[in-house]
């Protein structure tokens, strides 16, 4: 009865088939494009299929093949194309690259609209959840921010496993911002103490991990243990770091000194900020605008590096920390793409697009490391001014002391062990002038603070 | 009746009329400084003395981070 019922089925559904078939053989552009597919011309196809259904919801099949298309070329195609463009092709890609949009506008109803119709088979659903988590977040949902998080990071964990090196660090990537994620919404409401928690679950082998020290440090800060703020900031001063130079740890780390009342070594470390690293970002800024070349910041990124050191010290560390980003790796990897198809140059592609478009992406990435860079500069001369409050400030408690004819305690001890909190699961090594890797990030100070004697010291 | 009037009539313009003054001025006075004396006795401090006041207290903006949002945005950037 049931092998009876199951042909009678497969023959009901046959003429169906075989008339999606022949529609799509009769559609002269969906036939190109699969013929283009089977050639490798991934570019060419894409682009005939993307601009044919540019104002119409294209068949489920022709679906597939956009979604197999945009798994070789990448999705940068579709960055130039308006919503009403793309709201019509229905594919998880296009869904995915409106819902940013509408999450940088805050309209988050729409944002969860598109993130709604992408599947959880599909490759960019965690991708999908930390946007869909993110504007839950934005929009002061905090405990379904939490949920979504979580999800999203189980989700890119169970797809971790997989051959290609690039992926792979795609999901881990993914992974982490889901775990920083959640540290940053408890960091939000003040919940400190939880925010490291999630902090610590970012292994040290993360690309993300050198940006989060700081993040952690904040938390610490606002903690009141001003010597694990400090401890973690002192991290970035080892070799292993040297290329993370974070104008806000400087700030940080003198703001550590100022409310343990260590005056000197606060204007110590804003002098250093001021004779160090302000001429050596202006100096940056004049090598970076004197260049009228071309796509200069594109060749800079593969100039060797002892060239680029030669030039600016600086330059060489900005371009390794431009390197480790996805975006960066993915806007590549569609670059060696287009490389490949103009290489390959079959008769059936469109050489004239695929030269576009390869100017195209070169042009993208040249407005990448460009903006990163003077991110960079423009940083650094924002927190100039806080720092140059900063010293106001301790200049003014300095005078205070003056004037109330107190002073602070010079026979104290510098520190000692016992001002280091520790939790159970702490050791304690001493530290001997070297970093070692696995003791990254876990170091602490074990300053005295000077605040407390101030009063009791008044000069007769 | 009639007699208190025409008194009133005859010897108002002497009642009523203004009297002219004239000033006259010293043509001529000494002073001795040095002979001068003030009786009385010092209240003030004899050293220099000044009250402390409450000094202005200017605050400052000095660099708060209440959230790491622009981070996130950043991160999902930074991502394609």
């Amino acid at each position: 009865m049931k092998c009876f019922l199951l042909i009678l089925l497969t023959i009901q559904l046959m003429p169906l088939q075989a008339k999606t078939v022949k529609k799509t053989q009769r559609n002269p552009i969906i036939y190109k494009a699969i013929k283009n597919y089977n050639n490798q011309n991934y570019f060419t196809a894409l682009d005939e299929l993307a601009r044919h259904y540019k104002y119409k919801t294209p068949p489920k099949k022709v679906q597939k093949l956009l979604r197999m298309l945009v798994l070789k070329t990448g999705t940068y195609y579709f960055n130039t194309y308006n919503d009403l463009e793309l709201r019509k092709l229905k594919i998880p890609t296009t869904d995915l690259i409106m819902a940013k949009r509408n999450l940088y506008l805050k309209k988050f109803k729409y944002v969860h609209k598109r993130l709604n119709t992408i599947p959880v088979s599909n490759r960019l659903f965690p991708e999908a959840l930390l946007v869909k988590a993110t504007a839950y977040h934005f929009d002061k949902k905090y405990k379904k921010a939490v949920k979504v998080f979580n999800m999203c990071a189980t989700e890119a964990e169970k797809r971790k496993d997989v051959e290609d090196k690039k992926l792979k660090n795609y999901f881990s990537v993914i992974q982490e911002s889901c775990i920083i994620n959640i540290a940053r919404l408890y960091f939000k409401q003040g919940e400190f103490e939880k925010a490291i928690r999630h902090y610590e679950d970012v292994p040290k082998t993360s690309i993300q991990w050198p940006y989060i020290l700081l993040e952690k440090a904040w938390s610490y800060y606002y903690l009141g243990n001003y010597n694990r703020s400090l401890g973690l900031l002192i991290t970035y001063r080892s070799p292993l770091l040297e290329s993370y130079f974070m104008p806000e740890a400087e700030v940080l780390k003198a703001l550590n000194y100022y409310q343990l009342c260590l005056y000197p070594d606060a204007l110590n470390i804003i002098d250093r900020f001021y004779k160090e690293y302000k001429p050596k970002s202006e100096a940056l800024k004049k090598v970076l605008t004197s260049q009228g070349e071309d796509l200069y910041f594109y060749k800079l990124m593969f100039r060797p590096i002892v060239e680029t050191e030669k030039e600016h010290r600086f330059l060489r560390n900005l371009i390794t920390q431009v390197n480790r980003r996805v975006k960066y790796s993915l806007d590549l990897k569609s670059l060696y793409s287009i490389n490949t198809e103009i290489f390959h140059d079959h008769k059936d592609a469109n050489m004239e697009k695929l030269l576009s478009s390869q100017r195209d992406i070169k042009e993208q990435i040249n407005h990448y490391v460009k903006v990163s860079m003077y991110k960079f500069i423009n940083q650094t001369h924002k927190l100039s001014k806080d720092m140059f409050n900063l010293k106001l400030e301790v200049l003014a408690k300095q005078r205070d002391l003056v004037y109330k004819r107190e002073t602070l305690d010079t026979k104290r001890a510098r520190g000692s062990s016992k001002n280091v909190q520790r939790k159970s699961y702490q050791e304690q090594w001493d530290f001997n002038n070297a970093f070692w890797a696995d003791e990254l990030g876990d170091y602490s100070f074990a300053l005295e603070s000077a605040c407390n004697v101030d009063k009791k010291r008044r000069r007769r | 009746m009639r007699i208190v009037l025409i008194a009133l009539f005859l010897f108002s313009p002497t009642v009523f009329a203004k009297k002219k003054v004239i000033y006259k001025y010293k043509e001529y006075e000494k002073f001795d400084l040095g002979d001068l004396e003030i009786k009385g006795s010092i209240v003030a401090p004899g050293d220099l003395s000044v009250k402390e006041r409450r000094r202005k207290t200017f605050e400052r903006n000095l660099l708060q981070r209440r959230s790491f949002d622009k981070e996130m945005i950043q991160d999902i950037k930074f991502l394609r």
